[in-house]
């Protein structure tokens, strides 16, 4: 896998995880009863194969992978890449926790079937669940507020690096956190809505997190806009005369360059086809159309996450490193 | 210098804290005598004297000199256990201070590289077959006693090398004189012949005036045809520390090279118009009064003859012929003036065109009109091509004259058959016939007309049958079609180069080619010529690889299995032992030049290299200069580093202007200065040079004269068909009018033995712009040397610089469909078309050239009008990286006086492919 | 103490290709990455510069900062080096660097992919260890330097480079001022 594409694949699917671990903790308080315990529990399936797939796509770039998964989180003291694994690592131990407790539980549990015919996981399996299920909540809010806080912050500040004018911007985070917010949430919906479609059969709460996602993603759709837009026109300026000449080669790429094309299909993709499905979905909700909701709401992940690819291939297409330009500042004597 | 510190700023950091200095820097430093710019720091230690130092058992460090280009950079070789293991730089050498550029960088890998040929080869019926030595030897004799016994001795060409050592060349001009042929030549003919018969019939010697350690005294740098960064990259070492010193630099060339980017002006001229922008500066410099009157009174004759000429180009009248704006040709004009002393520099942009020598003879002019010739930091710097090109043009490896410059004349044979010991009777009876003892031979730029055109056509009764390319680089010749045809008709082509060579590649006949692997530089010892005519020891690093063998022992291997077919003596007179054997038939014969050095004197400045001050390449331990720069008069004679410097007394390196020609003009077909003196002093000239005879050398030394009188520069040339250089148009020319206006020479009858059309061309090709619009000029890349067979067959180098392109302008190639995204090579092919035929390659495009321009450089080979013929190297030989050769498209034009091949202009179209 | 530094006089530099080379011979760095590269700016104008581009080691390397495995690490006398057997090839330094010295090379047995950058010519391409598992490590003797042409590449000790740099700013300007 050549470099930027797994660079792409591993951060939107981290991220994506992250929001989904939300979007389950969300489910989790508007859960009022065993039925609609059972109906989320499908989302819970979301999280931790997402994540899965990222991590080998980040590994398959190493040159040595086994060695990467051992040693890659050495340098805490002033690497932000060893600080991010080691987030990531702690919060894919808190998801795997918490996603066992969604789907190992004992009455809706879709693994409960199969762990009861296996011999000693079917005694020691419900016993931990059983200790741990009060706990549930308190692992997911830890876990999310790793992933959404510390994994986060941390991926985003190890790419805004001074040799990057382009990411060394403060809508490096707030892309990071529309990706997990837009993408990680309505993934889960997403997959929710299916199975709505499917059976169609709900418990009442999902209405309600439907709505908790509109208005998320509503949210997330003005922060990306205005993201876009500060980042095109580069209003935050570069610290020096060397990375702002970087940033404005960039520009030039993103803008005419090879990546123009991702760039608007970006924006007429992942903000506006994503709107106008968010408002479309709220219009669903307020005429209690469940289903054309939840056909809406698959729109707006496929269209957010195809956004997000979009948008993560032009962050990692079109920056000019610092390097790049040096050759001209070392020339001026 | 501030800012630099803080833009790379916050990252580096340049800390401000004083550090403990390293001793072994400060030792170094001090050892290597380095202070103020020219010091470079660096940790030495063991460095400074690596023999002395090297620890390991098997581990030595041989001092040796680049073999490519003739600055002469010094370098040590590492050698464990007799294998060539690494280089150190050798930072106490006085004219590199350890700085190589990547060809020189890259000796061992070339020394060393997988391509090179292995051992004797033989084309049968289209395949290749090792052969044994003996076996080579054999047939190569025996072909060459048959062509003399049916077409007589001048049916074997002598193709020679400027990368042999002294002795090699000279052994070589001497083998053809005993075989009793003129058709002897090299690549100096190609490269800087005009120089010589500029230079010497200006002033008496052709050579660089100077050395390029001394241009850090120059006030002005004038380059004019050269692209010193990429042709003598060392070199500019010290032309930039002038610089730094507070010099001016002016580049004049067709392109914006990687020299001009340091340039204070920058004048883009048309190729072929050096005359005209010349004349043009001295048009305004006399205007202005600024010549120096004193100057041209003592020294010189003809300068009204000059003004004659001069008066008539104003730099309006340069301006339409050049290019150049009339205000940069004053502003030029005001610079030379006004920073004295002031340098020409020039290389084969100069050289190559069919008035070459007359553009050489301007620079001297220009020179001598200023008053800054014959001086430190003054003088013409004809910067020279090959490692050892001085040397072998000195060895005159050439059809024209014998070694030292002697001429074909019975007085110069004489004078060599008593250096060789054999009568003069004989040596005619070895001949053709006396005339063909006289007459110039064949040569490298013309020599394949000897073999296809017909009989009735040649100034020799039979055609040429037999070629040795001694390490000759055919595809640095024009007229390849031509060429390839006369490779395919010969008897034999033997070709004895360290690789295979485009030359085995570019015939397509099946048999009767023999290949002799001869050894590189570095495999055995000799001694060179820089550009600065100093001679430096090249100590041998390793033992000749694989199969391959020492010019210097082929020669004599050949002349015994000569001897052994022809009947006629050879063994006696080509028996050498060791290289300094040599020497004492040098020092005796070399009287004209006093190149009367000795390799234990050479060998001995190379100990106490640190003792050689780098401004002067004075040695205050050993009292002599750097490199006994010839005339070297005798073995305490510390050489001469600045011709006819006559500030200095004789013994000091002093010299003044050669008289060659007389005491007196003679009487001329101008019927000019008939009875006017050439001497500038009642000295008597002494009569030396001929007859084995150092009396009158002696006796001049012993009076504090220089041997060679003290003469006056010729401004006025009376031998030269044009006496003072006139603008004439090249015979490919883009103004219709100025052909008109200012044509070209009559046709010659025979030059070297072949017919020369120049004015009958010129007419013929009048209108050429009109479908051939652009003006094609080519030159050189840093990374890759003349043919390029060494350097592109060199893994370091063929990665560093893989591509053939031509160099066109943006608006250019936006016309023909090129994309212009980006300034640079691209990946689009182009073809360039002349009259001659036709090249397939990559398109660079930059603004280095202009709409009308278009450049390529030259060092390439392996495909022939887009088609490639790697098939037909010997398996394993081809170069890494390959292309088409653009010295199959240049023109047919040569110099008037010495057949130099003008590859610098001609008209092309250029499509894409 | 003594420390380390590379310095470009870009007036100097004629992009020669001694130094890329003098590398390549020196480290043995295969053909398809090197550790030195001369770019050239402004090409074909006035303005047209030269700049060789390798690793500058820095004071506070942003690329040691950078390294997750810790494959990186500065001498006490400012060099900065790494062990290609740590090293994962993430590719991290090189984007921290501001040089772009470091390069992973493709098609290299062994150091597929593993990072490489310029050492000062203290650790060849192909490094090599101990008894002991140290990576064996030459006198900080950068062939860059020594070897190039114009001596535009300056390189040794701190002080030391900046002298010289500071001199020939200083005669240039005198010269120029003065108008000799
Ligand atoms: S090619 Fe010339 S400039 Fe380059 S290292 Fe050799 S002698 Fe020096
Ligand atoms: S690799 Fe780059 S960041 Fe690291 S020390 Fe070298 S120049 Fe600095
Ligand atoms: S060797 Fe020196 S002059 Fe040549 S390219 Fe490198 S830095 Fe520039």
């Amino acid at each position: 896998m050549s470099g930027n594409t797994s660079y792409i694949i591993f951060t939107v699917l981290s991220q994506m995880a992250v929001g989904a671990l939300i979007a389950m903790l969300i489910a989790d308080f508007l859960a009022k009863s065993k039925e609609d315990a059972k109906f989320f529990e499908t989302g819970a399936w979301v999280c931790v194969p997402v994540v899965v797939v990222g991590l080998i796509a980040m590994l398959s770039h190493e040159a040595r992978p086994f060695l990467a998964m051992l040693t890659m989180n050495n340098h805490l003291a002033t690497s932000w890449l060893s600080r991010e694994v080691l987030a990531l690592t702690l919060f894919v131990i808190l998801a795997v926790v918490y996603t066992a407790l969604w789907v190992c539980e004992s009455e809706y549990g879709s693994l409960r079937g199969i762990i009861s015919k296996l011999p000693v996981i079917s005694a020691l399996i419900p016993a931990l669940v059983k200790i741990f299920m009060p706990l549930r909540k308190i692992i997911g809010v830890l876990a999310a507020v790793l992933g959404f806080v510390v994994y986060l912050y941390a991926s985003a500040t190890s790419y805004m690096m001074y040799t990057m004018p382009a990411w060394n911007q403060p809508t490096t985070l707030p892309f990071f956190i529309v990706t997990t917010l837009l993408a990680g949430v309505t993934a889960v919906a997403a997959v929710l809505s299916v199975k709505y479609l499917m059976n169609k059969e709900a418990g009442k709460s999902f209405t309600t997190f439907l709505w908790a996602t509109t208005g998320i993603g509503v949210a997330m759709v003005v922060l990306l806009a205005a993201a876009v837009y500060a980042n095109i026109t580069m209003l935050p300026i570069a610290s020096t005369e060397m990375a702002k000449m970087a940033q404005l080669a960039t520009l030039e790429d993103m803008l005419h360059g090879e990546h123009a094309t991702f760039l608007w299909l970006r924006v007429v993709i992942g903000i506006g086809l994503v709107l106008v499905c968010l408002v479309g979905l709220a219009l669903a909700l307020i005429k209690k159309s469940i289903s054309t909701a939840a056909i809406l709401a698959i729109a707006v992940f496929v269209f957010a996450f195809i956004g997000e690819l979009l948008g993560r291939t032009v962050f990692f297409g079109s920056i000019v490193p610092l390097s790049e330009v040096m050759p001209h500042f070392l020339s001026i004597v | 210098m501030a800012t630099k510190g803080n833009l790379i700023g916050s990252d580096i950091r340049m800390s401000r804290r004083t550090f403990t200095k390293l001793s072994a820097v400060g030792t170094a430093a001090a050892l290597s005598g380095i202070s103020g710019v020219s010091a470079y720091p660096s940790k030495l230690g063991d460095l400074i004297e690596p023999a002395s130092a090297a620890p390991s058992p098997g581990v030595s460090f041989v001092r040796s000199i680049c073999a490519n280009c003739s600055v002469g950079c010094g370098f040590y070789g590492k050698v464990e256990n007799g294998v060539f293991t690494g280089m150190e730089p050798w930072m106490t050498h006085p004219i590199n201070a350890g700085g190589m550029c990547s060809k020189g960088a890259a000796t061992r890998e070339t020394t060393v590289s997988e391509r090179r040929l292995k051992s004797p080869m033989k084309k049968v019926g289209g395949k290749w077959v090792k052969i044994s030595w003996d076996e080579a030897l054999d047939t190569i004799a025996t072909k060459m006693a048959e062509a003399r016994s049916t077409s007589g001795p001048d049916s074997v060409m002598f193709l020679g090398s400027a990368k042999m050592d002294n002795e090699e060349c000279y052994i070589y001009r001497k083998l053809a004189a005993f075989w009793g042929t003129n058709n002897v030549d090299h690549q100096a003919r190609i490269c800087h012949s005009t120089t010589v018969q500029g230079l010497a019939n200006t002033w008496g010697f052709g050579a660089e005036t100077n050395n390029v350690n001394d241009m850090r005294h120059s006030k002005c740098l004038f380059f004019i045809g050269s692209n010193a960064a990429e042709a003598h990259p060392v070199a500019m070492q010290h032309f930039l520390i002038a610089q730094d010193r507070g010099a001016k630099w002016i580049v004049a060339d067709p392109r914006y090279t990687k020299t001009a980017s340091k340039a204070d002006i920058f004048a883009r001229f048309r190729p072929g118009t050096d005359i005209a922008l010349l004349l043009g500066i001295i048009n305004v410099i006399v205007n202005n009064d600024w010549h120096d009157k004193e100057f041209i009174k003592n020294r010189t004759i003809g300068f009204e003859d000059l003004w004659e000429v001069a008066k008539d180009y104003t730099p309006e009248v340069a301006e339409d012929i050049t290019w150049v704006p009339a205000d940069t040709i004053r502003n030029i004009a005001r610079t030379l003036y006004e920073n004295k002393p002031s340098s020409v520099y020039w290389a084969m942009g100069q050289t190559q065109h069919t008035v070459g020598s007359n553009n050489i003879h301007l620079d001297a002019i220009l020179q001598l009109v200023l008053g800054h010739a014959a001086r430190s930091g003054g003088g013409c710097q004809a910067l020279r091509g090959h490692d050892n090109v001085q040397g072998s043009t000195d060895m005159c490896l050439l059809a024209h004259l014998l070694p030292s410059y002697y001429g074909l004349s019975e007085k110069g044979r004489k004078h060599w058959c008593d250096v060789w010991g054999i009568s003069y009777e004989e040596m005619q009876s070895r001949f053709e016939s006396d005339e063909f003892m006289h007459k110039k031979g064949f040569t490298v730029a013309r020599w394949y007309e000897g073999v296809i055109m017909p009989e009735s056509q040649i100034d020799q009764p039979h055609n040429i049958k037999v070629c040795l390319v001694w390490g000759e680089a055919l595809n640095s010749v024009t007229m390849m079609k031509r060429q390839n045809e006369a490779l395919d008709k010969l008897d034999l082509l033997v070709i004895v180069n360290p690789r295979s060579s485009p030359a085995a590649a570019l015939p397509t006949r099946s048999d009767g080619i023999i290949l002799l692997p001869a050894c590189t530089s570095f495999e055995k010892e000799g001694s060179v010529t820089t550009t600065g005519r100093q001679v430096q020891w090249r100590h041998k690093i390793i033992d000749p690889l694989w199969e391959s063998r020492s010019d210097f022992v082929i020669y004599q291997q050949l002349a015994a299995k000569l001897e052994e077919k022809t009947g006629l003596a050879f063994k006696k007179y080509f028996t050498y032992s060791r290289m300094e054997d040599v020497w004492p038939e040098l020092r005796a014969g070399m009287l004209v030049i006093g190149m009367r050095q000795d390799p234990e004197r050479l060998k001995r400045q190379q100990e106490h290299d640190t003792s050689f001050d780098r401004d002067t390449l004075w040695s205050d331990a050993l009292q002599e200069y750097w490199g006994l720069p010839w005339p070297c008069w005798n073995d305490k004679h510390c050489g001469t580093p600045i011709l006819y410097d006559a500030s200095k007394s004789v013994h000091k390196g002093g010299h003044d202007f050669r008289v060659k020609w007389g005491n007196t003009v003679p009487e001329n077909k101008w019927g000019k200065h008939v009875g006017e003196s050439m001497l500038r002093e009642d000295y008597p000239v002494p009569q030396y040079g001929y007859g084995y005879d150092t009396a009158e050398i002696e006796r001049a030394l012993a009076d504090n004269e220089p041997p060679t009188a003290r003469g006056k520069a010729r401004i006025w040339i009376w031998t030269f068909v044009d006496p003072i250089p006139i603008h004439r148009e090249p015979i490919e020319s883009p103004r219709p009018d100025l052909v008109d206006k200012y044509p070209t020479y009559d046709d010659v009858p025979f030059q070297y033995r072949v017919p020369a059309p120049y004015i009958s061309n010129q007419r013929a090709r009048r209108d050429i712009v009109n479908e051939y619009p652009t003006v094609l000029t080519t030159g050189r890349q840093v990374e890759h040397m003349g043919g390029g067979a060494q350097t592109r067959g060199t893994k370091w180098l063929a990665e560093l610089q893989p591509d053939m392109y031509v160099e066109i302008n943006p608006k250019l190639a936006s016309r023909i469909g090129v994309s212009t995204h980006k300034i640079g090579i691209t990946d689009e092919y182009v073809w360039v078309e002349t009259l001659r035929g036709k090249c397939k390659v990559k398109a660079y495009v930059t603004e280095a050239v202009n709409e009308q321009t278009a450049f390529m450089p030259w060092h390439w080979a392996g495909w022939f009008e887009g088609k490639s013929y790697e098939d037909r190297y010997p398996p394993g030989t081809a170069e890494y990286v390959l292309g088409d050769s653009c010295n199959i498209i240049c023109v047919d034009g040569y110099d008037i006086h010495t057949q130099m091949q003008e590859t610098k202009v001609c008209q092309c179209k250029i499509y894409k492919a | 103490m003594v420390i380390y530094k590379f310095l470009d006089d870009v007036d100097r530099c004629i992009d020669c290709g001694g130094c890329f080379v003098a590398c390549k011979e020196r480290n043995q760095v295969p053909v398809g990455t090197s550790r030195i590269s001369v770019q050239r700016i402004n090409e074909g104008k006035p303005g047209e510069r030269y700049v060789a581009m390798s690793c500058m080691h820095c004071t506070h390397a942003p690329c040691e900062q950078a390294c997750p495995v810790k494959a990186i690490w500065k001498r006490e006398d400012g060099i900065v080096l790494m062990d290609k057997d740590k090293c994962i090839g993430c590719g991290y330094c090189g984007w921290a660097c501001p040089f772009g010295a470091p390069k992973y090379p493709h098609d290299v047995p062994n150091y597929q992919v593993i990072m490489d950058k310029g050492t000062f010519c203290v650790i060849p391409f192909d490094q090599q260890k101990d008894a002991a598992g140290n990576i064996i490590q030459a006198a900080p003797d950068p062939r860059c330097v020594s070897f190039c042409a114009t001596k535009a590449r300056l390189g040794g000790e701190t002080n030391e480079v900046t002298e010289i740099y500071r001199q020939r700013a200083a005669g240039k300007l005198m010269s120029r001022q003065v108008g000799v």
